[in-house]
């Protein structure tokens, strides 16, 4: 195949692959129902470990990274689970394989459409987080935390979007999806957690933080390159 | 990988000797099925004999476990690359509840890579009867504008090979003689069309042809202008017969 | 669902078990119990730890048969991607299991160590996360390949390979995370003194070696299921059984 095929399908890929997502994002505009239930969830998830976390009269803050992360992972369980349930319904993703895009296009389709979403719901979560806890953050961490996060999203909307995919058939797939979801996206937690601890806490060194976004960034790669590569052979019987 | 070019085509689908196997049942076994351009080909049986199996060998998002189906010339290798000229419609909707008919059919038009996709799908819904309705939610249609909606998102891309998967469940009389004409009409555009349909009446009405299985097995063909009663009769002797066959062995 | 075109072997006739499996299961058989004196009975008793350094001698091997299968496990996976085979997938499925096995003697000797020689069970060690996650991703594994339908192998090929990838990931964030890197069990115990030396490579030895029985024998078995699952079929094809 020459250069400019080569070319020529990748840009068709990503033409298509934004179809989709615009499509996904198109539908939620219209019930706005798992941005809202997500959103409030991830909300709620905030507020219940806030009060857990009490000590004294204030909640400690240096659990504040681990509960932007957690509430972050269970939201986005929920709406992985209805981004692909809305596919199921009406059996549309039949009519979806059976047109001519290719196989990553309809993947990273997907994948975009949560990753939207997640991104929503993180634009609730973290202010919420940031007033429960009386945190302060020098614009420079803010726009180093929403680096981790954009990295964080990405990882896991190509992880949950796989295996939410591998499971569209299952019968009890909502149980299914989040206990195969949550052993594959521990690293992405663990990094995540540390670097938005280390940005949290204004006296420390940011050295942990670097280290951190350059695993993200191997970790996205090697999972979203991994994805495409098995996303083919899964949805044919 | 590069989109699927749409000049693949094909005068001819061939199921030769397909079997398919889940586990320890077998679905579909040995199983020839040819089906031509212009012509109607109809799937009959009890439940559980096959047909929806076969139906969905045809649509390469299943691949047998031993035999082949062949499009055409188009090399084994590259069956996938038919899919963008099969059409499907079945008995659930196959759209989004909470778009338009227009945005539905407009979405798939965009990813069959048309280039004026919202005036197709304008044009398409008109040609289909659909023009009122056209700006509704699609979770407001009745089931016979469901199913109209659904034949014109299968003719998006102007397929060779329809599949109707039980399209008339569920839908009153007027409305699947709606869809019936509709069909009709593709049909003298040349399409192939497999069908699946409980339906003896139905079946006779739009069918060329009929492969009857009986426990993932042909137990007969029926060809020649089939009518609602000669097709009543023979499809009953064909499962009786076999089913009767069966009895003794056991 | 099974592969028709696949040649099997000749049903009627059985899988005959080569020599070299019997032999390999009779040596494994020895030098298990060998194991066992030489390292109750002639390895001498630790003086800190004491008879819980025993402890020692299956744990490091198990990890290490963990270390070995992930390889197994990515290679079968990919091989199958890539040839379908079904004897591909049926050595990743029997090596899956096997990590899982030898995972979960890890995760229940390490706490059991950890717990004399740092006074508690579990310690977010390096080594001991990262097998904790790889045991959990395997089991997901596992679990898609029971339920997710007629794909279920491809699918369950391919979570195994970003299992692997994953522990990868573990065991470098696991790192960052604690910050601090804890004493690596192996090295603490590095000195071994000779009586311990003898018995603990010995321990090495026959673990590998019952890891490769076991593998063997699970793959056979595999193609035995697929056999069995053929001939069932044609007893319903004879009418013989619904």
């Amino acid at each position: 195949m020459s250069v400019r095929q080569e070319i020529a399908g990748f840009v068709s890929i990503l033409r298509d692959s934004w179809i989709v997502a615009k499509k996904d994002l198109r539908v939620e505009l219209r019930s706005k129902e798992i941005l809202l239930t997500t959103a409030y969830f991830g909300f709620l998830v905030v507020l219940v470990f806030s009060f857990s976390f009490f000590y004294g009269d204030a909640p400690l803050h240096a659990v504040a990274a681990g509960i932007l992360w957690v509430a972050v992972a269970f939201a986005g369980t929920l709406g992985l689970g209805r981004v692909f349930e809305r596919e199921r319904e009406g059996d549309c993703i039949r009519a979806l394989l059976l047109t001519p895009i290719a196989r990553p296009a309809l993947f990273l389709g997907k994948a975009l459409g949560v990753f939207v979403f997640m991104l929503v719901v993180e634009a609730v979560v973290v202010p919420a987080l940031f007033f429960f806890f009386n945190l302060a953050i020098t614009a420079e961490r803010a726009g180093m935390l929403a680096l981790v996060l954009l990295l964080g999203t990405i990882g896991y909307s190509v992880i949950g979007t796989l295996l939410a995919s591998m499971l569209l058939r299952a019968q009890t797939k909502d149980v299914l999806l989040t206990i195969v979801l949550y052993p594959f996206i521990l690293p992405l937690l663990i990094l995540g957690v540390k670097a938005t601890a280390a940005l949290f806490d204004l006296t420390g060194e940011l050295g942990v933080f670097s280290e951190c976004v350059r695993l993200l960034v191997a970790f996205d790669v090697v999972f979203l390159v991994a994805s495409l590569w098995t996303f083919e052979p899964i949805l044919v019987d | 990988m590069a989109p699927i070019q749409s000049e693949v085509d094909f005068d001819r689908v061939e199921a030769l000797g397909v079997s398919k196997i889940y586990e320890r049942h077998r679905a579909l076994s040995n199983v020839d099925l040819r089906l031509e351009r212009g012509k109607t080909t109809a799937l009959l049986g009890p439940n559980g004999a096959g047909k929806t199996t076969l139906l969905w060998l045809f649509s390469t998002l299943s691949r047998p476990t031993s035999g082949e189906v062949r499009f055409g010339d188009l090399p084994l290798k590259r069956n996938k690359e038919a899919r963008g000229k099969i059409g499907l419609l079945s008995h659930a909707s196959l759209t989004y509840g909470d778009l338009s008919g227009l945005e539905n059919v407009a979405f798939f038009a965009r990813l069959y890579g048309c280039r004026f996709p919202d005036r197709e799908a304008e044009q398409l819904l008109q040609e289909f009867g659909l023009e009122d309705a056209m700006r509704r939610p699609v979770k407001t249609y009745s089931r016979g504008m469901l199913q109209r909606l659904g034949l014109a998102r299968a003719w998006v891309g102007r397929p060779t090979l329809l599949l109707l998967d039980e399209p008339f469940t569920g839908l009153d009389r007027a409305s699947t003689m709606v869809v019936i004409d509709r069909i009709r009409a593709l049909q003298r555009q040349g399409t192939m069309t497999l069908m699946v349909s409980h339906d003896l009446e139905i079946t006779a009405e739009l069918a060329d042809e009929a492969l009857v299985l009986v426990r993932g097995r042909t137990a007969g063909r029926l060809t020649g202008p089939l009518k609602p009663d000669t097709l009543r009769t023979a499809y009953r002797e064909m499962v009786e017969t076999l089913i009767a066959k069966r009895g003794r062995t056991e | 669902m099974p592969n028709a075109k696949e040649e099997l072997f000749d049903t009627s006739r059985g899988l005959p078990v080569p020599w070299t499996l019997t032999g390999l299961s009779a040596l494994v058989g020895i030098l298990f119990p060998i194991c066992i004196a030489l390292v109750f009975f002639y390895a001498p008793l630790e003086k800190e730890m004491g008879y819980v350094q025993k402890i020692f001698y299956f744990h490091v091997p198990a990890a290490w048969i963990m270390l070995i299968s992930a390889p197994v496990m990515a290679y079968s996976s990919i091989a199958f991607l890539w040839r379908r085979t079904d004897n591909w997938d049926r050595l990743n499925d029997a090596a899956v299991e096997l990590a899982i096995l030898f995972g979960v003697l890890v995760l229940i000797s390490g706490p059991l160590w950890g717990r004399k020689a740092w006074g508690v069970y579990w310690v977010w060690d390096v080594r001991l996360t990262s097998s904790l996650v790889l045991v959990l991703t395997l089991v997901a594994c596992k679990i898609v390949r029971a339920y997710a339908g007629p794909s279920a192998k491809q699918i369950s090929a391919g979570l195994s390979v970003l299992a692997v990838c994953n522990a990868v990931f573990v065991y470098v964030s696991v790192d960052i995370w604690r910050g601090t890197h804890p004493e690596k069990v192996v090295n603490k115990s590095g000195g071994l003194a000779p009586g311990m030396r003898l018995a603990f490579w010995m321990c090495v030895l026959t673990f590998i070696l019952g890891y490769v029985v076991m593998l063997w024998t699970r793959v056979r078995a595999g193609k035995l299921r697929t056999a069995l699952d053929r001939l069932h079929m044609k007893a319903i094809e004879a009418g013989l059984e619904d």
